[in-house]
């Protein structure tokens, strides 16, 4: 192409027409600013080689070098689309990525490495990385532009690849889907989340994968155990094991009619995807912080006003599930009920509980009263005993001891098979013996 | 009318003391204003609880649960300020006053202030204090101080007292205080003051019948039904994030 050099072109395109097979046509179109400060070399390629989406184009990142991705989708519908990038063997995957109509996405190759965010499968663009392949494919039938454009700024020149605006061939599947995670616990009454990402194949067996998530039909084994909603919202309802499925419908297989135009020749599912959810039910309390040491409590009062002396005892309980795992749920209600046993040495006549009242004979509530597990299922506990038995010729003594048997209340999960034997002593307190 | 704004405004006027500098920050929370503001609540004391928990307000509440205070209530405002949300709560339910006063909104029902069989107006015994404990420990003990005046045990002779207490997920610092010669009332004040917990309600029960002592019986924002004579008086006292308006008053738990 030539042009007189005094006007400028405010834009230019260049048009390629053949009469060869599909994808039987490379055209290289450069393109040189009249002071030969920049250079765009362009390499095209049409559809017809095989698959709808690019070829593995080459980036590369160093002081002087950019390489940035454009995506274009030039249709009026949404487009999906599989992205990859490889780096020093590893693949890097781009499973959210939805253009809108006529939508231009510029992905900066650099900025992507350097956020270091990994992908569904957890991999990383190796941070050190400066050259790799960008690859995509679109995954709806509409016409979607990709250029990556390496741009060097210290010679002045830029190289982009694109190609792929044609309908045809669209030849890749929808070969399976995949959940995650595979298997999740929640409380009753607590929400988590799957995820589920389609497996897709194009003709050369390289894989992009794309999350279909919110258009997934979901489905869960045991909705008295656990429900899930649009978006692969699963609640628990109650205690046990449900399978949680997702199934989604695309095209299995693309082909090419005699007009040359793709048409889907199967459509349906790979099969849905499965994960399983463990709904926790509170069941047990573990020590997971605090130790026997005590805080001593020399000249306490009882509420009556009698002098007395005694300790503190101060540590941490874990909330358990129905298979001793721990449930890391905030916001559980607690309370407990103290009841005594025979031996009551100390002549303890009354318990302050976390809620108050009394059961009984008992004292304390199950609640619930305004006392919370924290974000890690985890709530603290004192145990204190002021009694006037432990004076002993005006100081104190650690003679004695009374038993009591304390029975917590979790989230409306009265834990009556994890009941605690409390020992309140004048030097110390123990939980079970300990 | 313009007597009763007169007054309404007088009540919003902090009055002095050693808590005048959280007056001040009460004051500022109590002036912002919000372009639109919508409640709905299960009553009067659920209506102050949200609003308080919302901009973070101490709050101390006596009121009696009745027909007409555990009435919904729904309201939208415009362009109002926090304190004038709260003043139109409040006017809502006739015989109520709101004061700002210790650093704190004190909602009240007027004859509950000098009334003998209100336990609030007893004097906490001297021989209270709080030395180096949580306030939601220090509460537990003013409560069972409290209890053992207005409901005696007769315990026999060197009865002693043990217990647990969990300050659930609220991080509380020891506190030391001295509530000697205060009331009930002024007590819970200085706790809200010094504790992380914020929030005190005493709900009375709409009921003739006294305690066999001659108070007013109480019950929990929590329990759906009035603590036995043995129990009395009860009291909650919280911290902002402690008060779920979904399973309070009386509702069982959802605070997930």
């Amino acid at each position: 192409m030539h042009r007189h050099p005094l006007v400028p072109f405010p834009f230019c395109s260049v048009r390629i027409q053949y009469s060869g097979a599909p994808g039987s046509l490379q055209a290289q179109v450069s393109s040189i600013e009249s002071r030969g400060n920049l250079v765009v070399d362009s390499h095209v390629q049409n559809e017809g080689n095989g698959w709808a989406g690019s070829g593995a184009n080459p980036w590369h990142l160093d002081d002087d070098t950019e390489s940035i991705l454009f995506l274009t989708n030039e249709s009026d519908k949404t487009a999906g689309i599989g992205l990859s990038v490889t780096a020093n063997n590893v693949y890097y995957y781009l499973t959210d990525l939805r253009l809108n109509p006529h939508e231009t996405r510029v992905i900066d190759l650099r900025k992507l490495r350097d956020a270091q965010i990994a992908d569904f499968k957890k991999n990383l663009i190796p941070a050190n990385a400066t050259d790799g392949s960008v690859e995509w494919i679109r995954l709806d039938n509409v016409a979607v532009m990709g250029r990556l454009m390496v741009i060097n700024r210290r010679q002045g020149m830029a190289s982009n690849y694109d190609c792929c605006t044609c309908p045809c061939s669209l030849d890749y599947s929808l070969e399976a889907l995949v959940m995650s995670p595979a298997s999740a616990s929640v409380a009753v009454n607590g929400q988590t989340s799957f995820n589920v990402t389609a497996t897709t194949e194009n003709c050369n067996g390289s894989f992009k994968f794309f999350n279909v998530t919110s258009s997934a039909i979901w489905s869960s084994s045991d909705t008295s155990v656990a429900t899930v909603g649009s978006g692969g919202i699963v609640t628990g309802q109650g205690g046990g094991t449900a399978t949680i499925s997702a199934d989604f419908y695309g095209c299995l297989d693309w082909e090419t009619n005699i007009d040359n135009e793709c048409e889907c020749e199967l459509d349906g599912s790979p099969g849905p995807a499965s994960g399983q959810v463990n709904v926790q039910t509170p069941t047990s309390l573990s020590i997971v912080a605090g130790t026997s040491s005590t805080t001593s409590e020399a000249k306490c009062t009882t509420s009556g006003g009698l002098s007395g002396c005694g300790v503190t005892r101060t540590f941490t309980y874990q909330v358990n599930d129905q298979n001793g795992q721990p449930i890391n749920a905030a916001n559980m209600a607690v309370g407990d009920v103290i009841c005594n046993t025979s031996t009551n040495q100390l002549n303890l006549q009354s318990y302050k509980t976390t809620c108050g009242g009394m059961t009984g004979s008992c004292w304390g509530t199950s609640g619930p009263c305004g006392k919370f597990t924290d974000a890690n299922g985890r709530f603290p506990e004192s145990l204190p005993v002021c009694a006037p038995a432990c004076i002993s010729s005006g100081t104190c003594c650690t003679a004695g001891k009374t038993i009591a048997n304390q029975t917590w209340t979790v989230d409306g999960y009265t834990l009556s098979t994890d009941v605690k034997s409390i020992t309140y002593q004048c030097n110390g307190v123990l939980v079970n013996g300990k | 009318m313009r007597a009763l704004l007169f007054l309404a405004l007088f009540s919003l006027i902090p009055a002095g003391g050693p808590a005048q500098w959280q007056n001040k920050e009460l004051q500022a929370k109590l002036d912002a204003r919000m372009s639109q503001y919508s409640l709905s609540a299960n009553g009067l004391a659920d209506a102050i609880l949200r609003v308080a928990k919302q901009f973070e307000l101490p709050v101390g509440i006596e009121w009696v649960k009745d027909k007409e205070t555990a009435q919904g209530l729904s309201l939208t405002w415009k362009d109002h300020s926090v304190a004038a949300m709260l003043r139109s709560v409040v006017q809502k339910f006739p015989g109520y006053e709101l004061r700002v006063e210790q650093g704190e909104v004190h909602v009240f029902r007027r004859d509950l202030l000098d009334d003998g069989r209100n336990f609030l107006n007893l004097k906490v015994p001297d021989f209270f204090e709080v030395h180096q404990e949580g306030g939601g420990r220090a509460n537990q003990q003013l409560e069972a101080v409290a209890q053992n005046i207005v409901s005696p045990r007769n315990l026999p002779p060197g009865a002693g007292e043990g217990g647990s207490y969990t300050s659930g997920n609220v991080p509380e610092k020891p506190l030391s205080l001295t509530l000697r010669g205060l009331t009930f009332r002024e007590a819970l004040n200085k706790l809200v003051e010094t504790s992380e917990r914020k929030i005190w309600v005493v709900t009375f029960s709409d009921t003739p019948v006294l305690t066999p002592t001659g108070f007013r019986r109480t019950e929990t924002l929590w329990h759906p039904t009035p603590f036995p004579d043995r129990d009395q008086p009860v009291w909650d006292f919280l911290a902002w994030q402690e008060y779920m308006p979904q399973s309070a008053p009386g509702a069982p738990p959802s605070p997930r």
